[in-house]
């Protein structure tokens, strides 16, 4: 019973009372979540218009494109697959980019929509600067 | 309750609040930052989460996919733990900030006019000190910080939607402007019918009440089946208004559900042509059919809380209404009675406006003498009695005790100096020398036994096993009209004031106990003035005068035995022949 | 769970009879809830074909399907909706009618000398909030608790049609937190009680105090009072303390758990990693999530239930034993404050009323309206000294009798004793030839009218308050009673007249203008014995005259019998009995 008293004494003078425990919740959440945002780092990916041929991608644009993890992906519908191949070779001239992708390829053909990866963000990037999107 | 002036509202309501809420500002700033943290919490969650499912579904990063979860995982676990400590805070402002409110509003009535009191209905006062101040605090957390923070995350929520697609965002906020639309339309109804609901609800509590004390005094008046009939009415009252809010109530709830259907609907089919044009994820859609979702929810709940808000601001001016109800009038100077005389000069006074009950009433009770005040029953002889207590101020006129007028004493020091045995005799739960020593809480040992014995209670007490410890009152033994009036006798011998009032102090009392009583009186009223109001003959006689009261003005004034000869008044009052 | 549910199998069977005439609403609920509880099965599948169809293969035309299948959902909801409502007001309201009127009328049926010991809050509790608790059987305790069965096993069946592996590792969650619910529960219900206990005893001491108010400030008490005040408060608060870390626990926390940590991170980030290994497709997912909302709600609907009916027992208790007719004394134990569980409170109960009243003469028809006191030995329950030893004592028809006697010397016991309000310890007590232990109280009241030393007078119009003496009685009659008391001139002088509303809202009577009017009710009454307990102590010796010519008046045929120490009462007179 005794010990119930003082528990429930300390409890109030620590937890309820003073402002401390919850200041320095609060505080070591905040900056955990920024560290940790901070740190994660995901793909930044620009969408283009191209079109394939077996292994080869040739995609219109002003200026030549960096492929930042030599990877792109490419779909005809996004909702029903994406594909994801590794870059043999890119090459940018006359406007037109082309990339080489490793390995065969043989579903798709014709029109399509290429993301390439362009660089790298902290998800803190992510959630506050494209509100989600990539 | 009449209502003062100045009706509160929503920020006037506040106004009044703040002043109980200043001694726990840090503890209010902890809570509403908590709250804070929680709902951008809320805001920040989906977006995560949308990130997830596209990382997963769509590019099939399971690195990228494990790193987010992980950070989701952590702000989750935060949230939990921030909840006990939110509770905490609640816990501890609900008790502190409701009592300094409950401790106001009970101070306030221990210095309510006299006036008030006798008008007031106990059921109301109970509901004030009981009831409202948990409602104040409930205002303060639903009505002020929640709906702050929901304001706050429907602004996050609109945003998003805007950011993504402004055709989103603009059908969502049409959404809120219908539905709020809609709200206002149903809340006077369901305000007024909630207010109807109430007032039925305090009618009936009163009448309960009224009722379960008197279950003996209807029984025997074979007063059940009228009682049952009343019963069955109120109930039925209670039940049709309760029902008619309840489906009010119903009806308002599906009008807005479609309202924010027919919305719903109109924003699936515009993410679903993005979709198909390939503008829009998976997870950004299902991001924006959370956000919606919850962008309603909190329309909603900021508009029921316009509404619960009016209520509780009623509670609220109920209260602000009682601390601002006139209370005794403070006063500095203590009375001092160094020989206890008594003048009244050209006193009235009257309970209501109108006919006055006193009429210019002048009379002196010199100082060790024993007055006895007669006259038909309800002639006013207690309302003197209560005037010179200072229960009530005379509107015309003026009191004196040894020259002080009272009207310039501390009412405390008064009723001090003044020892009063009313009528209606109070027992108190508890033991009987409890009950005495309210009389004078620090009596010895030996005083209490004196007082009890010249009150005639010492057979009685004697013969109790516990003796003074035994516990009398409601949940105790129950005494006679007549132990308790002399119960009553006890306790103000036990204060020993210079000047007492006996208002029918000896009404049931036989005859030996009585004369008892009344050798008791003889020596301790030695020195002592006394003001005897009775109906017996036998008490008259003690005194040294007698003022015969009639139509509010004093008749006859004499000394008992000349008067028991040759005044026909005093003869007819008491049916001498 | 088995106990849970044999308390509502005899809570159900406890309230069932109060629900006669309005069971076809039960029915109607029942059936209508079916419905709705059908129609949130719907939803997820017309959430499935908008993902499947109107999104990922991008097919517009469904989409008409889609909006129609949402409407006419909500349409049927909305309605059945409705339906429920009134169908669940007409029946609740009805069964606690019902219940009201009876324990009401318990009420009326406890024995005169529990009308002191009882508290007046808790007899108000018992029949106001305890009988809301009636309200929750009707619904969320039965159908509810049924319909949210079935839609949990039906939830969990499409689950596994989804995924196995997934269903496998959401049914985690879900007897992990019930368990942790029920644990919680159990340790408010310990706090609910207490809180309880505290509040009532609160409002019983607030009750009195702020009727006494007159004496406290004459007393000076004040400050005395503010602190008992502040201890009650005190208590409650250190429960409140306590309590609400579980109630956090129980309603925020572990849902919160369960919804954001099983359901959302848990789900999808199992349900993700399937999709990753192409086992699961992302529509499956949000549909499967869809179930398992309509799962967890379900659990958390039983489990709120369980808990409610865990934290409502108390009143649910508490709720039967008034039914069954119960008397404060078994019921309360003095020393620790609590109400003692009975194990089948009905039956205790009731037995114990069954000894005291055994069968119960209704009319009396012998009119000789004789009373008799044989042997007559009687004690209250805390003095050593008997008040009276085997007293034998006959009263004929026709006498006026005058009770005197010192102050407390056992005037007001006999007359109690006398007409049945007090027991006694030991002999007996007839009228007219019958024991009063066989008499049923109405008829008794019928033939004996008692005005005590504290008469109770109704908040309502002077009227009504005499009409309690007699239903029926014309102006005449009333106008005759208060000539008789000697208040007529005081009433018709009142601008209100009779209509003139008395007590807290109305206006204050004097001591003595009270006793008259209680003695003109009197009069009213048509009695065979008339019982007066100092009923003209407050009045003056004019008034006092005039009140005893009216007795005086009284028919030779009636038994009068006068409790006072007045020389002048005691002339009314022929027989004089002196007590003590």
């Amino acid at each position: 019973m005794q010990g119930k008293r003082r528990f429930e004494r300390w409890y109030m003078k620590y937890m309820v009372k003073s402002p401390v425990l919850f200041c320095v919740y609060l505080g070591v959440f905040f900056g955990v979540f920024l560290i940790a945002s901070s740190v994660v780092t995901l793909e930044e990916r620009q969408t283009y218009e191209a079109k394939i041929n077996g292994e080869e991608i040739e995609i219109v644009c002003g200026e030549a494109l960096e492929l930042f993890d030599n990877r792109v992906y490419f779909y005809e519908d996004r909702n029903r697959e994406v594909f994801s191949f590794a870059v043999k070779e890119a090459a940018y001239s006359d406007g037109v980019m082309r990339i080489l992708l490793c390995g065969g390829q043989k579903e798709v053909s014709g029109t399509i929509t290429v993301e390439i990866v362009s660089g790298e963000h902290t998800l803190f990037q992510r959630i506050f600067g494209k509100a989600g999107a990539a | 309750m009449k209502e003062t002036g100045n009706r509160l509202n929503y920020w006037s309501a506040i106004g009044f609040l703040k002043r109980y809420m200043r001694g726990y500002r840090k503890h209010f700033m902890m809570f509403y930052a908590g709250w804070l943290a929680d709902s951008l919490l809320a805001v920040l969650l989906p977006v995560l989460f949308g990130i997830m499912i596209d990382e997963a579904v769509y590019y099939r990063n399971l690195h990228s996919f494990g790193a987010v979860a992980l950070v989701f995982l952590l702000c989750i676990l935060f949230s939990g733990g921030l909840y006990f400590l939110l509770y905490a805070q609640h816990g501890y402002l609900m008790n502190m900030f409701v009592f300094s409110i409950r401790r106001d509003v009970f101070h306030h009535l221990q210095k309510c006019e006299a006036g008030y009191m006798a008008n007031a209905s106990t059921g109301e006062i109970l509901v004030l000190l009981q009831d409202y101040p948990v409602q104040c605090m409930h205002f303060i957390v639903r009505n002020m910080i929640h709906l702050y923070n929901n304001v706050l995350m429907a602004i996050l929520y609109g945003a998003y939607l805007c950011a993504v697609d402004w055709h989103i965002g603009l059908t969502a906020l049409l959404s809120a402007f219908f539905s709020v639309l809609i709200n206002m339309k149903c809340r006077k109804k369901i305000g007024s019918l909630g207010q109807e609901e109430r007032e039925a609800y305090g009618s009936y509590a009163g009448w309960m009440y009224e009722v379960i004390t008197a279950l003996r005094d209807i029984r025997m008046l074979r007063g059940e089946g009228k009682i049952e009939r009343t019963f069955e009415k109120k109930q039925k009252e209670l039940f049709r208004i309760g029902a008619a809010a309840g489906i009010s109530s119903l009806t308002a709830q599906n009008m807005i559900a479609l309202s924010n259907l027919v919305i719903r609907l109109v924003i699936y089919g515009l993410a679903a042509y993005m979709a198909a044009c390939g503008k829009m994820t998976l997870g950004t859609l299902t991001v924006i059919f959370s956000f919606y979702t919850k962008l309603s929810d909190k329309i909603a709940y900021i508009s029921q809380n316009f509404l619960d808000a009016q209520g509780r601001v009623s509670y609220i001016q109920r209260i602000h209404d009682f601390l601002r109800a006139p209370t005794e009038p403070e006063r500095t100077e203590r009375l001092e009675i160094r020989e206890g005389s008594i003048s009244f000069s050209g006193v009235s006074f009257g309970y209501e406006s109108g006919e006055p009950l006193l009429h210019r009433i002048t009379l002196t009770i010199p100082a060790g003498k024993h007055m006895a005040l007669v006259g038909k029953s309800g002639c006013g002889k207690t309302t003197l009695a209560r005037l010179l207590v200072g229960f009530y101020r005379p509107q015309e006129g003026m009191i004196a005790i040894d020259g002080q007028r009272l009207d310039a004493c501390a009412l405390d020091s008064v009723r001090e100096e003044i020892g009063y045995v009313q009528q209606d005799v109070l027992v108190f739960d508890g033991s009987i020398r409890q009950n005495l020593l309210m009389g004078n809480r620090h009596a010895a040992e030996e005083q209490l036994i004196r007082a009890y014995e010249e009150a005639g209670l010492a057979p009685f007490i004697e013969s109790l096993p516990e003796g003074l410890d035994t516990i009398i009152g409601s949940k105790g033994m129950g005494l006679s009209g007549g132990q308790k009036q002399r119960l009553a006798i006890a306790r103000i011998y036990l204060k020993n004031p210079k000047i007492l009032i006996f208002d029918e102090a000896t009404s049931a009392l036989d005859n030996e106990t009585e004369n008892a009583i009344h050798q008791a009186w003889r020596k301790v009223l030695t020195g002592k003035t006394a003001l005897v109001i009775a109906h017996r003959q036998s008490s008259v006689m003690l005194c040294d005068r007698c003022i015969i009261l009639e139509n509010g003005q004093v008749a006859e004034t004499g000394i008992p035995a000349r008067m028991a000869v040759e005044s026909e008044r005093f003869r007819t009052l008491f049916a001498m022949k | 769970m088995g106990k849970r549910m044999r308390y509502r199998y005899r809570v159900l069977c406890g309230l069932c009879p109060y629900a006669r005439g309005v069971k076809r609403y039960w029915v109607i609920l029942f059936l209508f809830s079916a419905v709705t509880t059908g129609l949130n099965f719907a939803t997820p599948r017309i959430y499935r074909t908008f993902i499947e169809h109107v999104i990922l293969q991008a097919d517009f035309g469904m989409f008409k399907t889609v909006v129609f299948g949402y409407l006419a959902v909500y349409f049927a909801d909305a309605a059945a909706g409705h339906i429920k409502a009134l169908a669940k007001y007409a029946l609740v309201n009805g069964t606690t009618y019902r219940i009201r009127q009876k324990i009401l009328r318990n009420f009326w049926e406890m024995r005169f000398s529990d009308y002191e010991k009882v508290s007046v809050g808790d007899l108000k509790m018992r029949i106001d909030e305890d009988t809301v608790q009636a309200a929750a059987f009707a619904d969320s305790q039965t159908i509810e608790l049924l319909m949210q069965y079935a839609a949990g096993v039906v939830s969990i069946w499409m689950l596994f049609r989804i995924h196995i592996g997934l269903a496998l590792f959401s049914m985690l969650a879900i007897p992990f937190t019930f368990w942790l619910g029920s644990l919680i529960s159990r340790c408010e219900k310990k706090i609910t009680n207490e809180r309880r206990e505290i509040a009532q005893r609160t409002s019983s001491w607030l009750h009195a105090f702020v009727q006494g108010w007159s004496e406290v400030r004459a007393l000076n008490l004040a400050k005395h009072e503010e602190r008992r005040y502040y201890r009650f408060l005190h208590a409650d608060m250190r429960c409140n303390a306590k309590w609400i870390n579980y109630w956090t626990a129980r309603v925020l926390i572990i849902p919160k758990l369960k919804d954001e940590f099983f359901m959302q991170f848990g789900l999808y980030f199992i349900g993700g990693l399937l999709i990753l290994s192409g086992s699961l497709h992302i529509g499956d997912l949000l549909v499967f999530a869809m179930y398992y909302a309509l799962l967890s709600d379900a659990v958390q609907t039983v489990s709120a239930a369980d808990a409610d009916l865990q934290s409502g027992m108390p009143y649910t208790d508490r709720l039967l034993e008034s039914l069954a007719g119960w008397a404060p004394e078994e019921a309360y134990d003095k020393t620790s404050g609590q109400v003692q569980e009975q194990p089948d409170g009905k039956k205790a109960a009731g037995q114990k009323r069954e000894q005291v009243c055994g069968k119960k003469v209704g009319q009396v028809p012998d009119t000789s309206n004789t009373i008799v006191l044989k042997k007559v030995t009687f004690r209250y329950p805390d003095v050593e000294n008997a008040l009276f030893r085997n007293l034998d004592l006959t009263i004929e028809k026709g006498e006026r009798v005058a009770v005197t006697g010192k102050s407390g010397s056992g005037k007001t016991t006999l007359l109690k004793l006398i007409t049945g309000m007090l027991e006694p310890t030991s002999g007996s007590v007839s009228f007219s030839g019958i024991d009063l232990r066989h008499i049923d109280r109405t008829f008794m009241y019928e033939r004996i009218g008692y005005i005590m030393q504290e008469n109770i007078l109704f908040h309502t119009t002077i009227r009504e308050n005499l009409l309690f003496g007699k239903e029926d009685a014309s102006e005449e009659e009333l106008l005759q009673a208060c000539r008789k008391a000697c208040i007529d001139a005081f009433i018709t002088g009142l601008p209100d007249g009779f209509d003139t509303v008395i007590g807290e809202k109305g206006i204050k009577l004097s001591g003595g203008q009270r006793q008259r009017i209680v003695l003109a009710r009197m009069f009213l009454q048509d009695n065979d014995v008339f019982i007066f307990d100092e009923a003209t102590s407050a009045l003056d010796q004019y008034s006092e005259n005039i009140v005893q010519d009216a007795i005086r008046s009284i028919p030779g045929d009636k038994t009068v019998i006068v409790a006072a120490h007045r020389a002048s009462s005691l002339k009314l007179c022929d027989r004089v009995i002196e007590v003590g």
